[in-house]
């Protein structure tokens, strides 16, 4: 059958759409809906994230300021400049984030766009864990270890062996939280991206 | 007061050409909830996108780019898609009760929804009446592209429709 058969067939029995047809109202509610778009819900609990890290800046702050003890201050101050490293990961992944969306151009240059987006979001993602990471580790221990020994773990971080366990549980740690960062990305987005990636080679093909 | 009176001229706008997206929803969903959900998404994303219409194109191509924009992104929630064998299983029980041409248009319906997401764009844009050049303006392929493409997604619905 040729093409112009087929959309003879189509045009007189495709159904009509009268009874699915909505009102203005109805059309009104619809818009008033949450969106089911897997980047609004990553963009809402985002945005929860970040809230809650800009609490925590401000309660760490507070006891930076007020602390009647000065090892609950230090403690405090690496609590502070950990929300501000997570704070600002947080706020430009918001804005990585922004860009993540469909626009009304034409189908391949607004799907190769969002796979460039995403992809970017994505190393931007697992970079920055790598980077925060083992600080966070590190600042833990060192932290942790001040205060369930005090000045000994001082004399501690003296020692080379102690230093090259320390180092050594740090990059075992990277090495696995890396990995697992890794497959929960491909975990929730693999499937999406190699779904836009075919979608892009379908696109191309001649 | 501006917002209010922009969402309403959407509205009247969507009002009037929801027969495209509920076309679109129908091949690109596959149960009444799948439908719903989509065309929620489609909706809100015309929404989203009304402000950077300019008029330059057809509302329709306009609706149709961003409409399959979306079904095609797979960004929304994940849909239940029915196995091929269930769906040929439940059209061939819809074909034998029904009259030759309506059988026909059942064996399209079938063959279409076999197709891959990219394809069915292309045939469903031909099918709503569009000509190669619009189909390119919606799809961003050349003239060409789109002829060779079209000839391949015939011959693929033929061989279908035999089988």
């Amino acid at each position: 059958m040729e093409l112009n058969d087929l959309k003879r067939i189509w045009q007189q029995e495709a159904q009509p759409v009268g009874n699915q047809k909505l009102s203005g109202e109805e059309l009104q509610t619809v818009l008033r809906h949450k969106t089911g778009d897997l980047l609004a819900s990553l963009r809402r609990s985002l945005l929860f994230e970040y809230l809650f890290t800009i609490a925590c800046f401000a309660v760490a702050l507070w006891f930076v300021v007020f602390a009647p003890r000065t090892d609950m201050r230090v403690l405090a101050a690496f609590a502070v400049l950990m929300c501000v490293f997570f704070g600002w990961y947080y706020h430009n992944q918001l804005k990585l984030l922004r860009k993540v969306q469909l626009y009304s151009g034409d189908v391949k240059s607004e799907i190769t766009a969002l796979h460039s987006r995403l992809s970017m979001y994505l190393k931007y993602y697992q970079n920055t864990y790598r980077i925060l990471v083992p600080i966070s580790f590190m600042a833990g221990m060192v932290v942790g270890g001040g205060f369930a020994v005090g000045d000994t773990f001082i004399k501690l971080l003296q020692r080379p062996l102690i230093v090259a366990g320390l180092v050594a549980l740090t990059l075992l740690f990277i090495f696995i939280s890396d990995k697992v960062i890794a497959w929960y990305l491909h975990k929730l987005y693999g499937r999406h991206m190699s779904r836009l990636q075919d979608v892009m080679n379908q696109l191309d093909e001649g | 007061m501006d917002s209010d009176r922009s969402q309403n001229v959407f509205v009247q706008l969507l009002a009037s050409h929801q027969g495209l997206v509920h076309k679109l929803c129908r091949c690109y969903a596959h149960n009444a909830d799948d439908r719903k959900d989509l065309f929620q998404e489609i909706s809100l994303n015309l929404w989203k996108a009304f402000p950077t219409f300019r008029g330059e194109s057809k509302i329709t191509t306009w609706m149709y780019r961003v409409a399959l924009n979306t079904a095609i992104s797979g960004l929304r929630k994940s849909t239940s898609k029915i196995p091929t064998s269930e769906l040929a299983e439940r059209h061939h029980h819809m074909a034998e009760e029904e009259t030759n041409t309506e059988e026909q248009f059942q064996q399209l319906n079938q063959a279409i929804q076999k197709l891959s997401e990219v394809d069915r764009a292309f045939i469903l844009l031909y099918l709503d009446g569009m000509d190669y050049e619009e189909i390119s303006i919606v799809m961003g392929t050349t003239v060409n592209n789109t002829r060779v493409k079209m000839s391949r997604i015939r011959d693929r619905i033929n061989q279908l429709m035999e089988h």
